[in-house]
């Protein structure tokens, strides 16, 4: 088998040993012929909600929005033609979170089950300024990234400052969204987004050859037939439907969406055919362990899943970084 | 009544057949109505105002939402609901998994903190939401009655309720001879801020209720939106009460560092010595029947120190 055979068999093994493992963590210890007996419908004791109605819808979800954000974050990447890219970026958790609070601080009698859809309003808006603002002279990569960087400023600016300055105890349950956590999610949430998410993740894999045309830049790109402009804009709204609707059941989970291309980057080079499949793994396997240790670390305390992918994402991004250098030096 | 109700709950369990569970109640709450069971035994709460709810009807729930620290249940609690509940978590993320592994048939939680995991809730267990967290005093009482009915103790908690009120009669009377006219102020301070507890807030309807002013005054065309509103020295030098209260929950606290400047030296309250500390997890947060004669206490100890100096 060839090496790239070797790592996606690896990945995909990682991924199932994180779910499985997703179904036995958590505050209440179940045995695994417990969980054999409730997922298999055997005889036998089982734990009906807390297996199907608690983890594994949870799994699930982490394993869709995992995909989702690693995918949106590695067209991102390709699109602007730069790795500290994100789906931050283009504004979408910085907007969506706006979102959420303005529509707890105007809206106060709505009701929260309204809020994704105050976060996917919310981010598609700022993605739309983005673009707008980028696209007056042409939407060029840096264009795109300085365009996005101030609007997400301005969006955090706004959040800090109605947090700031309404300390009042109907943001509590907001400010548990915006670190971004699986909490009480169940088969409803899901319901309500996988067919979307499942298109745009078909969709993402399958347009790996337009993203390796517009890493070549612009000009190489139209020089070999392919309408830049358009290619970009097709991609941006994918990138942005695939992010906000990950954060509108999540919450603002960040850090998925920078770490999982690069570290596919690092492990499979940059051709998209690879690429893209291999970050999606990894985002999968990603959000399903921050979520599963979430609930394991400290029973019966949760600790939110955007937490814990950046306490344990960003020491090992840094170890992948130093490592790689070394070999290149080597 | 009790008979009438027993007898038509006999009569709708034998046409029903006797294998059925008798679901008698059906309570209104802020989500909507739910039906709960005739006398529900295995009781989850996720608020502290309603563990104060249970003990104040004698009634041990099997799971709190303690924030992972069971100090956080007070002996007044303790004494009467004993220690054999187990922590579900924090009042912010309670664990599911753990509240579903007690198998409850009656949840109650906050409209604020649990309004999005409501219908998660609902399929565990029979669940009703309260208003606790951004309710008054008097909201306190009436949330204490749809708990009554909802452990089919109505009768019970009018009774406590009532029992209470003649209490809190007494102290008001107590407190009434030397609150006329004086302005008093509820602060929590922990080390990074201070935050007034409006009129609009339990702690400020019940400061009301004793009979003290309150110069937290909103401004022209607006309305008190929030119940604990962050302050600086300079607003509260606005404010300026006659006696401030102030619940620590950090040492040393922010407003500790104020000391020595003139702005707060020359604040009436702190003039006068009358700035006095109470347990900032008693007067913060705990709401109820319980909580509240606990102020009171607490307040009646304070007038007569002011009483003593005077």
């Amino acid at each position: 088998m060839t090496r790239d055979g070797l790592v996606f068999v690896a990945l995909v093994v990682g991924v199932l040993l994180a779910s499985i493992w997703s179904l036995s963590a958590g505050a209440v210890a179940i045995e695994w012929s417990v969980i054999a007996n409730t997922l298999f419908d055997l005889d036998g004791p089982k734990q009906d909600y807390i297996i199907l109605k608690s983890r594994l819808p949870r799994t699930v979800l982490a394993l869709l929005t995992g995909a989702s954000l690693a995918l949106s974050g590695a067209i991102v990447q390709a699109l602007l033609r730069n790795p500290l890219a994100s789906p931050k970026i283009i504004g979408i958790n910085s907007g969506a979170a706006l979102g959420v609070c303005l529509m707890v601080l105007l809206l106060p009698s709505v009701s929260l089950a309204y809020l994704p859809i105050a976060a996917i309003a919310g981010g598609i808006l700022a993605a739309t300024i983005i673009y707008i603002g980028a696209d007056l002279r042409g939407a060029s990569p840096a264009r795109l990234v300085l365009v996005g960087i101030a609007v997400g400023f301005l969006c955090d600016a706004g959040v800090d400052f109605i947090l700031v300055t309404s300390s009042d105890a109907q943001f509590s349950a907001p400010l548990i969204w915006l670190t971004g956590s699986l909490w009480a999610r169940g088969w409803t949430h899901l319901g309500l987004v996988w067919p979307w998410l499942l298109v745009c993740i078909a969709i993402a894999l399958s347009l790996f050859y337009r993203l390796d045309l517009l890493r070549l830049g612009p000009q190489t790109a139209s020089g070999l037939g392919e309408n830049v402009r358009a290619a970009r804009l097709s991609l941006m709204i994918l990138a942005v439907l695939l992010a906000a609707l990950s954060v509108s059941v999540v919450g603002v989970l960040g850090f998925v969406g920078l770490i999982a291309p690069h570290i596919a980057r690092t492990v499979l080079g940059g051709g998209h055919a690879r690429l893209l499949p291999c970050a999606m793994l990894i985002g999968m396997g990603l959000v399903v362990w921050a979520d599963a240790i979430g609930r394991a670390i400290a029973p019966p305390i949760e600790v939110s899943a955007g937490i814990v992918t950046a306490l344990l994402g960003a020491p090992f991004f840094v170890m992948i970084m130093i490592t790689t250098q070394r070999k290149i030096r080597a | 009544m009790q008979i009438r109700r027993t007898f038509l709950t006999t009569f709708a369990s034998l046409a029903l057949g006797a294998a059925m569970p008798s679901w008698a109640d059906s309570i209104t709450h802020e989500m909507g109505v739910t039906d709960v069971p005739d006398t529900p035994e295995r009781i989850v709460v996720l608020e502290f105002s309603y563990v104060d709810a249970l003990a104040s009807l004698g009634v041990a729930p099997v799971g709190i939402a303690d924030d992972n620290n069971r100090d956080r249940i007070i002996p007044a609690y303790t004494d009467v609901i004993g220690d054999e509940w187990v922590s579900v978590g924090t009042r912010k993320t309670p664990s599911l998994e753990v509240i579903a592994s007690l198998q409850p048939d009656l949840i109650i939680v906050d409209l604020t903190r649990h309004e999005a995991a409501y219908d998660t809730l609902s399929e565990i267990a029979p669940t009703i939401v309260l208003d606790s967290l951004g309710g008054d005093y008097f909201a306190a009482l009436e949330q204490m009655e749809v708990i009554g009915a909802a452990l089919g103790r109505a009768d019970e908690a009018a009774v406590r309720v009532a029992t209470h009120k003649a209490v809190m009669d007494d102290y008001a009377a107590q407190i009434a001879e030397v609150s006329d006219g004086v302005v008093a102020q509820f602060g929590v301070t922990n080390a990074t801020g201070l935050w007034l507890h409006s009129p609009m807030s339990y702690n400020g309807s019940l400061l009301e209720m004793f009979g003290f002013s309150s110069t937290m005054t909103p401004g022209e065309g607006e309305v008190y939106e929030t119940n604990y509103v962050p302050t600086t020295l300079e607003q509260l030098s606005v404010v300026d009460p006659d006696i401030l209260i102030l619940g620590k929950y950090a040492d040393p606290a922010f407003t500790d560092g104020w000391v020595g400047e003139p702005l707060y030296e020359n604040l009436k309250s702190v003039s006068n010595g009358a700035v006095h500390t109470v347990t900032a997890h008693n007067w913060s947060r705990l709401r109820g029947l319980l909580a509240a004669e606990l102020m009171a206490q607490d307040l009646i100890a304070i007038m007569s120190q002011a009483g003593a100096t005077n």
